[in-house]
């Protein structure tokens, strides 16, 4: 295993070295962010909600929310420059029959290869999903947007962690089925999209989602006290086209509500009551179901994980290094 | 009895409907220089990569004598690796590890060990890929056509100083090639490979010793028994070479001449039946 790791680090040095320059430079980055979003939001508890604005489009939250989405894509460089190279370009430079007709055999090649390549990114991705967790929080703490969305929900419960060895695992298995550098690199690429795509869709049904007749409510907002801020953390599923119910229980879609009856109203809250709104039907993921959903979710990244390694395995034990 | 570097018993591997080998069994001697020849598309290199265990067979049995090391004829190294580096990188990867017959072997070849083994020239990446394969110390080394890109003069260099190994040692020397001239004075075994299947397999002084070549008036038939290896004919003229027990000592009548058989006479007569002397497989 020694011989295993000397070659691993002579083979893979820079991108081990420049992985844990970034991945130092992640964590500082995002633990000055969360420190400066921390005292924001105790800072706020204190003022007028004139005083605090609370945007997210401010410095420090907008600096958040790139390190948040540079730090979802990082598994996919992961992919492309640890998993990738550790077979593509043996296969390329044609250096297996070599690393193979040494003492140590193809299967223990690939698992001491592949084992130094898990515990080093199991090291960095542990620092940065344990700092990304403590930085959603924070951006959440401030911003009040809620953590079980968007980048918030992929930064925390340790998603960042197994979606690093998962796309590790994935790089591999891509050099070890297509042979070449560039054409695993697009495989990646495609998989990827097609994960991120496929994600958006699928995990608000990991559970069936809850149903509730949030009535319609007129409040006014009191400007003079300290501001009130729900740190609500559900999942909404059909935030941007909830529908209205009237006092019957009839549903109504959005646009036929806001275009097509109140659409040219002065008073809409007028329109609303003469047409019997007395609500909207929300559908959302409660928050207490967060963590149930990083379960699931990091469930699935292990399965992958071991699926392409599994993948790489059938491909290394099935490669013919010579024709006679 | 002589000892066995390599036996096989019904060795056979196929790929899809080829078979590369089929129903192959020899015993190759241990501590000798064995000279495997065949043309292109043999099964030698098949037979190499069963042997180093880097290729399952599909039938058949194949056992290796000690430990060993093929060099194949890309002679692979990390390019970006430094001479030095692939040295450290057969003492980390293997359980027994002779440096100094390595770095030996670099010396005699006046081989940088600082370089990027990517800048060195084809001769001397070869030299370097020897040097990995003899510091594995292994005890059948398995040279697949790895001195094709060396000059004359540095093929004949490489060789005798193997040569020289193998007597220091009690290495086993497995030669692969399709260059006939390659073998003059190299090899102490031959086992010549054509289409899967064993040719000729023998003590090389013994085998020449075995055949002859008669050369008299136009005929069909050779004027004395024995295996007619190959026929050859002018407008006046029959030259046949042919297996017996005396060789190029059986007397023969007038005008019939029967003369001895260089290796490389031998291994085409066999390889190529009808073919002119002297041309490359």
């Amino acid at each position: 295993m020694k011989g295993l790791i000397w070659l691993t680090w002579r083979q893979h040095r820079w991108p081990i070295v420049i992985s844990a320059a970034i991945t130092v430079i992640f964590f500082v980055l995002m633990a000055i962010t969360a420190s400066d979003l921390g005292s924001m939001a105790a800072k706020c508890l204190t003022e007028t909600a004139e005083q605090c604005q609370r945007k997210n489009t401010e410095a420090v939250p907008s600096h958040a929310t790139y390190l948040m989405n540079s730090l979802v894509f990082l598994p996919v460089l992961v992919a492309v420059f640890w998993g990738v190279p550790l077979l593509a370009r043996e296969f390329e430079q044609r250096t297996l029959p070599l690393a193979w007709s040494q003492d140590v055999s193809r299967g223990k090649w690939l698992a001491g290869k592949t084992t130094v390549m898990v515990m080093l990114i199991a090291a960095m991705g542990t620092v940065l999903a344990a700092e990304s967790e403590h930085l959603a929080y924070q951006y959440h703490a401030y911003t009040s947007e809620s953590l079980f969305e968007g980048t918030q929900f992929q930064a925390g419960g340790w998603l960042p962690l197994t979606l690093g060895l998962a796309w590790l695992a994935v790089g591999i298995a891509a050099g070890a089925a297509t042979r070449r550098v560039l054409a695993a690199i697009a495989v990646v690429g495609g998989l990827w999209i097609v994960r991120m795509v496929g994600m958006v869709q699928l995990r608000p049904r990991f559970m069936t989602a809850v149903t509730v007749m949030k009535p319609y409510q007129l409040a006014k907002r009191d400007r003079s006290g300290p501001p009130v801020f729900t740190l609500s953390n559900d999942m909404g599923i059909n935030s941007g086209s909830v529908p209205f119910v009237d006092a019957h229980g009839g549903t109504h879609s959005p646009m036929q509500v806001m275009d097509t009856w109140c659409g040219s109203a002065d008073d809409m809250n007028a329109c609303l009551h003469q047409h019997g709104i007395v609500g909207n039907l929300v559908k959302f993921q409660p928050a207490g179901r967060m963590g149930t959903f990083h379960l699931i979710e990091n469930g699935m990244n292990l399965g992958l994980f071991v699926i392409a390694l599994a993948v790489a395995w059938w491909c290394v034990r099935h490669t013919r290094t010579t024709v006679g | 009895m002589t000892e066995v570097a390599i036996e096989t018993r019904s060795l056979g591997k196929q790929y899809r409907k080829l078979w590369a080998l089929k129903d192959f069994s020899v015993s190759l001697p241990a501590n000798k220089v064995i000279a495997l020849v065949g043309a292109n598309g043999a099964g030698k290199s098949t037979l190499m990569s069963i042997a180093a265990g880097i290729l399952p067979a599909s039938q058949g049995e194949i056992h290796v004598n000690g430990r060993v090391v093929l060099l194949s004829q890309e002679k692979p190294l990390y390019r970006s690796f430094r001479v030095a580096e692939m040295l450290a990188f057969g003492r980390h990867l293997n359980r027994t590890w002779d440096q100094q017959r390595a770095l030996t072997w670099l010396s005699r070849f006046d081989i940088p060990l600082d370089r990027p083994c990517g800048k060195l020239s084809g001769g001397q990446q070869t030299q370097v890929a020897m040097a990995v394969a003899l510091g594995a110390r292994p005890s059948v080394l398995l040279l697949d056509e790895p001195l094709a890109d060396l000059d004359p003069v540095a093929r004949r260099d490489v060789i005798g100083e193997l040569l020289a190994e193998v007597a220091e040692s009690d290495m086993t020397v497995v030669l692969s090639t399709h260059v006939v001239a390659e073998l003059a004075d190299v090899g102490d075994h031959l086992l010549l490979l054509s289409q899967g299947h064993s040719r000729l397999d023998g003590d090389v002084e013994e085998l020449l010793a075995q055949h002859t070549r008669l050369t008299g008036p136009r005929a069909d038939t050779p004027p004395i028994d024995g295996e007619v290896v190959q026929t050859q004919y002018t407008e006046r003229q029959s030259t046949f070479v042919i297996r017996t027990l005396l060789g190029a000592d059986t007397p023969v009548a007038e005008p019939w001449q029967a003369l001895p058989v260089t290796l490389e006479d031998l291994v085409l007569a066999y390889l190529k039946p009808n073919r002119s002397l002297g041309e490359e497989l």
